[in-house]
């Protein structure tokens, strides 16, 4: 009798800790989604002006958007290394 | 006893409810801001031409999978990992092999350059990230002076030196992310959030402060802060598994390529998903991105051994290239960008320009 007490109250424990466990889990979800909602936003309008106005500054510099002629990219140049041995 | 337990349920249920609602709130916040699309904005921006890009190197050495590779600061050398176990740094111009080293375990997922160009870092199954010096002596035995710096629960999926050779950021299927000190071995923060294994994490670029971006199977994108190992912002609108995460050169956004076969472009300040790079002919998941240097381009590798090239603006297909004859598996633009690396399950490794 005294053992199936002794069983069952660690048992009763054992629940006990796991949901203690989920609770300080959904603590830190509901703290951590507190922050993100309150962070600072932009209006996608703006913010998709800004990444055009970022792409346009620097299209001149991409070599794949414009293409450099094919002395100056090392990889289309038409030379083969040879090594002298 | 019971009446402790009735209470803990009550407050388990109560935080759940809370939790509900933020995230709703949430949603409805983000969704204030959506005045327009991003294609919208971008119709007055003048169209890209005809795109002329094909294989100008192949880089034929391994025996298996190529999983990842990484640019060298230098713009000539790569280094690649794959299943078999070997690293190898090639020269990209002459396609020469400069070193290979074995791994103990096969399998590696990951593998960085230092920004120095002197070392290289991989890792995979054996659940750890190793650092070797490379030497100039050809002869030099490279697993000697291996050093190992980090140590997961789980596979290592993805690394990453910092500004400099002194620390390393990793990524691992145990879902966290973590930050090291090379020289000690030092374990300087960890990153807890994701549900699952973090598949993919790349690195704000430097002018833009201290975090970085990590994807993982629980279909999330997290935004970190290194400092305080919080995670700042985290997106959930992927429909699978995020394999490949990459910021825009400015720093104020990043994409996201998935098992759900799209890439997705999310603006940090806007603080949502601003396009979504898909056709429905294309069903296979995208398992690496790049940004091509002004941030016009998006390539993506994808799982059905194509290449698509994007216009991130407009958000339609540029380009489509064919080469490999297995899946792409990595893909990365050099640090000058005038060409870009592909690695795949078909044993090589492909320079385009």
């Amino acid at each position: 009798m005294v053992f199936c007490r002794l069983v069952w109250l660690s048992w009763q424990r054992g629940r006990m800790s796991n949901n203690m466990a989920k609770i300080a889990d959904a603590r830190k979800t509901v703290e951590q989604l507190k922050l993100e909602v309150n962070i600072e936003r932009m209006m996608v309008s703006k913010a998709a002006a800004d990444l055009m106005a970022y792409c346009e500054t620097h299209a001149k510099e991409d070599p794949l958007v414009m293409p450099v002629p094919s002395s100056e990219n090392p990889f289309r140049e038409k030379k083969l290394f040879c090594e002298i041995l | 006893m019971a009446t402790q337990e009735v209470q803990l349920n009550e407050t388990l249920t109560h935080l759940k409810t809370e939790s509900e609602t933020l995230k709703t709130k949430l949603e409805e916040e983000r969704a204030k801001l959506h005045d327009v699309e991003l294609h919208q904005v971008a119709e007055k921006v003048e169209g890209l031409g005809q795109f002329v890009m094909k294989t100008r190197r192949t880089l034929k050495g391994h025996g298996n999978k190529v999983l990842c590779m990484d640019w060298c600061k230098d713009k000539r050398r790569i280094v690649s990992s794959s299943q078999d176990g070997k690293v190898i740094v090639w020269d990209a111009f002459t396609t020469n092999k400069e070193h290979a080293v074995t791994m103990p375990c096969t399998w590696v997922m990951a593998c960085a350059y230092a920004p120095s160009g002197c070392a290289v870092a991989c890792g995979g199954l054996d659940n750890k990230c190793s650092v070797y010096p490379l030497s100039l002596d050809k002869n030099e035995n490279l697993a000697a002076k291996k050093k190992s710096v980090a140590m997961h629960t789980n596979y290592l999926s993805a690394c990453s030196f910092t500004n400099s050779d002194m620390q390393i950021l990793t990524s691992s299927g145990d879902g966290t992310c973590a930050l090291w000190d090379v020289e000690s071995g030092q374990l300087l923060q960890s990153f807890h959030g994701h549900a699952a294994d973090v598949l993919c994490l790349d690195l704000a670029p430097s002018e833009t402060g201290n975090t970085f971006v990590s994807g993982g199977c629980d279909k999330k994108a997290n935004v970190w802060d290194m400092r305080s190992g919080q995670c700042i912002q985290s997106f959930e609108t992927h429909e699978s598994d995020i394999n490949s995460v990459r910021y825009y050169p400015s720093g104020d956004a990043f994409a996201s390529g998935s098992d759900d076969a799209t890439c997705r472009l999310y603006d940090l300040r806007a603080d949502r998903e601003v396009a979504i790079y898909s056709k429905e002919s294309i069903i296979f998941g995208v398992s690496s991105v790049d940004f091509s240097l002004s941030g016009r381009l998006l390539f993506g590798g994808y799982n059905d051994y194509t290449i698509n090239v994007w216009d991130v603006l407009k958000g339609t297909r540029v380009s489509i290239l064919f080469g490999h004859e297995n899946r792409v598996s990595t893909l990365r633009v050099s640090p000058d960008g005038t060409a870009f690396s592909t690695g795949s399950w078909d044993h090589t490794l492909r320079i385009w320009a």
